[in-house]
């Protein structure tokens, strides 16, 4: 569903993603591992266009995207929740979620429909839903962001270090969220740090290291044999 | 050191003996850079002191830190992209003795330019003197980077993520660079990239939320249980 | 005494509306675009124009109020679609030098098109009413209210309308913005249209206060940028509390001095700003 083949980014001079290729095929989760500062970011970012790769090729159900606009992106269902959440602090929850469920072709009732199944999964955005984003906590914000891009109903959802600065009992709601988008066949592109939870939650993982996917493999291979990841991302 | 309600350091306590490379390196938010801020005078620590030669420098700005022999790089490079090579290490050297005469001939420095010129061929740009500044490769340009720093004879040089975005054969030749200037130097190197940590490294010193949590040389480190639970997050 | 300072009150809330109205144009399209536009007094200008040919043909001063907005509207989007989206992403000093580019072009445009002598809008309510020992025009006041009326709208419009929303989110965020499906780039030429809609609005309000003449923007586009900065730029609340104070700021200090003098207290609060609180008067300052 979504191929990324030997993509080079550059930050100004700087080099940063040296020929990066990875694919995630429907429904998948697939996790993306790596110490600071080898790209994973940089890879969802050149995915969602926010950064333009200068080589490679990026391919999303047969249409190539290297060069296309973000908006045009999330109205093709490719979802994006950011390192830093970035959910628009000065507008309320509700509204938040409008700017993903105000798209030509959904009726009044889908997004009725749309706004109580993300009530329900995430009752604290429900208590809080007149509130402005700037006013919760660092864990319901991260719950917003995933939320607001699931208003896209999005086909993929490119997430990034979801569980960042997060407490242990935020983190197991973000499994949750995991496998809930996973039940209902909503591909995931994972970045994280947080090796456990991306063995668990994964069905294949890739390791980065300065820019490149260095290894490759069925999250249940690496479940059992972690030297790889000791490698990768130890010390 | 305390941003608002925020402990970014608590109590850190390091020392770093003349002559050494040491690496610091920590998971995303650990303080690294800023501890380097504070070093380099950048932030002034909330609390604490710190000392360098024998002299308390605790809070002091940028500029008299540089004057008393610490330099940096940096990440964002600060090299000036309209001038060349030699001019660039050329004003950094000048920092270090400039008189206050304004009827010197900038051509009188004869000193200062083979200074500058010994620099540059110290950090490989030897053949690139001339050359804009602008038109260097990424690479090279954290190289300049690095030469600006050492032009201003520092006896501590700090360099910060000096491989980040450079390409395999780029971070090799960087690591030559550092090893070649460590000789007369004490370096500490904020650093991800393990393979140069491991290799430049003679003592790794390890922060996660805002502590050390290990110290030692590059095996023990890659040993410590500790460390390896911060990493992996097992 | 007391009577002179409520006159005072009037003159200065009258016009620090029609300011108002004026800088909340300038102050959106800096919001969401970062973009400085110093075509606006321009706009204002060529929407006094404008209505003045609407005015000729129709005779209904409210038509000419409507027709200018939307001439102008499209003129503002059209500059923008060609001369500013090409310049995304782009050093600032661009676009401030291409919509100085534009005011300059605009400015000879109307001396060409219209000629050197200054026409006249009639207002569409001569009487006036009783106010102390003064007569007091009934169409200073009609201004000020559908100025109020207009900037009210807007509010509305942004906090409830369904592309408001959208305005809004790209004003905090462009790039989740975009991450949403919202079309930025599209957002953009809409405000400046808003923008350039406003102003003209502005224009035809005032035009039969002066007259109309090609430098009649300039006057004014100086002190909307004065009451952006001190409200904070951006903010449009503060833009127009801004304008409230700036305005009887001078109104009351022409109690004292001539209202010539009075316009100099308009650039001091704007070095106090300056000095003291540079994001805004109006602006908690970020720590």
């Amino acid at each position: 569903m979504l191929t990324v083949e030997a993509i080079h980014t550059y930050y100004g001079k700087s080099h940063i993603l040296h020929g990066v290729s990875l694919e995630v095929r429907p429904g998948e989760v697939v996790g993306l591992l790596g110490r600071n500062g080898v790209g994973k970011s940089t890879t969802l970012k050149t995915i969602m266009g926010l950064i333009h790769p200068t080589e490679g090729r990026i391919v999303f159900e047969g249409q190539p995207i290297a060069r296309t606009a973000p908006h045009r992106l999330a109205r093709l269902g490719i979802g994006y929740v950011p390192e830093d959440r970035r959910i628009f602090r000065l507008l309320t929850v509700m509204e938040n979620l409008r700017t993903g469920l105000d798209r030509r072709g959904v009726t009044e009732e889908r997004r009725n429909i749309l706004l109580d199944k993300v009530y329900q999964s995430f009752p604290v955005l429900a208590e809080r839903r007149y509130q402005a984003g700037g006013t919760l906590s660092g864990g319901e914000q991260q719950m917003l962001a995933i939320a607001r891009a699931m208003m896209l109903e999005p086909k993929i959802i490119l997430l990034d270090e979801p569980t960042e600065g997060l407490m242990p009992k935020m983190v197991a709601q973000i499994r949750e969220i995991i496998g809930l988008l996973h039940r209902e066949s909503v591909a995931i592109l994972l970045v994280e740090q947080n090796v456990p939870l991306t063995l668990e939650v994964s069905d294949r993982i890739y390791i980065m290291e300065k820019g490149v996917v260095r290894h490759h493999a069925a999250a249940a291979a690496l479940r059992s044999d972690d030297s790889v990841i000791h490698q990768y991302l130890g010390v | 050191m305390r941003f608002g309600g925020l402990t970014a350091l608590n109590k850190v306590t390091f020392s770093l003996p003349a002559g050494e490379i040491r690496a610091i390196i920590g998971p995303n938010g650990a303080g690294k850079s800023t501890f380097f801020n504070c070093v380099t005078g950048v932030l002034p620590p909330t609390g604490g002191r710190i000392v360098f030669s024998g002299e308390d420098i605790t809070g002091l700005p940028p500029h008299r830190i540089s004057k008393k022999a610490i330099a940096r790089s940096y990440q964002i490079t600060n090299i000036l992209p309209g001038a060349t090579v030699l001019e660039n290490v050329r004003i950094a050297a000048q920092s270090r003795h400039h008189s206050w005469s304004l009827f010197r001939h900038h051509r009188a420095f004869g000193d200062l330019i083979d200074r500058a010129r010994a620099v540059i061929q110290a950090v490989g740009l030897a053949g690139k003197e001339d050359e804009l500044a602008a038109n260097l490769s990424h690479g090279e340009q954290r190289h300049l980077e690095i030469g600006i720093a050492l032009a201003t004879e520092p006896k501590l040089l700090c360099l910060d993520e000096p491989t980040a975005g450079m390409s395999p054969a780029e971070t090799q030749e960087t690591m030559t660079l550092v090893r070649r200037i460590a000789k007369d130097l004490t370096i500490l190197i904020v650093e991800h990239d393990m393979q140069v940590v491991m290799g430049l490294a003679q003592r790794i010193t390890v922060l996660h939320y805002g502590e050390i949590i290990a110290e030692g040389p590059p095996a023990e480190i890659q040993r410590n249980p500790k460390v390896l639970e911060v990493y992996l997050k097992t | 005494m007391a009577e002179q300072l409520l006159i005072q009150l009037l003159i200065g809330l009258s016009s620090g509306m029609i300011l108002a109205l004026v800088a909340s144009g300038l102050t959106l399209i800096f919001g969401i675009m970062d973009v400085v536009n110093f075509a606006h007094g321009e706009l204002f200008m060529l929407g006094a124009y404008m209505g003045t040919t609407v005015l000729v043909t129709t005779g209904s001063f409210w038509l000419a109020l409507l027709g200018a907005s939307v001439a102008i509207a499209l003129l503002g989007a059209a500059l923008q679609i060609t001369t500013l989206r090409p310049l995304v992403g782009r050093d600032p000093l661009t676009t401030i030098l291409a919509t100085f580019g534009i005011s300059l072009v605009l400015q000879n445009y109307a001396l060409w098109q219209y000629g050197p002598v200054a026409r006249k809008i009639q207002e569409p309510i001569t009487s006036q009413f009783q106010f102390f020992h003064i007569q007091f025009p009934w169409y200073r006041i009609v201004i000020a209210i559908l100025s109020a009326a207009i900037i009210g709208a807007l509010w509305l419009f942004l906090k409830y309308g369904k592309y408001g929303i959208w305005i809004r989110a790209t004003t905090q965020d462009r790039i989740m913005a975009s991450a949403m499906g919202i079309p930025v780039p599209l957002v953009h030429t809409a405000v400046f249209a808003i923008g350039s809609a406003m102003a003209a609005a502005s224009g035809v309000l005032f035009g039969p206060l002066v007259g109309v003449n090609h430098a009649m923007g300039l006057d004014w586009i100086l002190k909307a940028f004065i009451v952006v900065v001190v409200g904070g730029m951006g903010n449009l609340g503060g833009s127009i509390l801004a304008s409230l104070f700036v305005s009887l700021l001078e109104a009351f200090a022409s109690l004292w001095v001539s209202p010539a003098q009075a316009v100099i207290v308009s650039f001091v609060v704007l070095i106090l700003t300056l000095l003291f609180r540079p994001t805004g008067l109006f602006v908690p300052t970020p720590k």
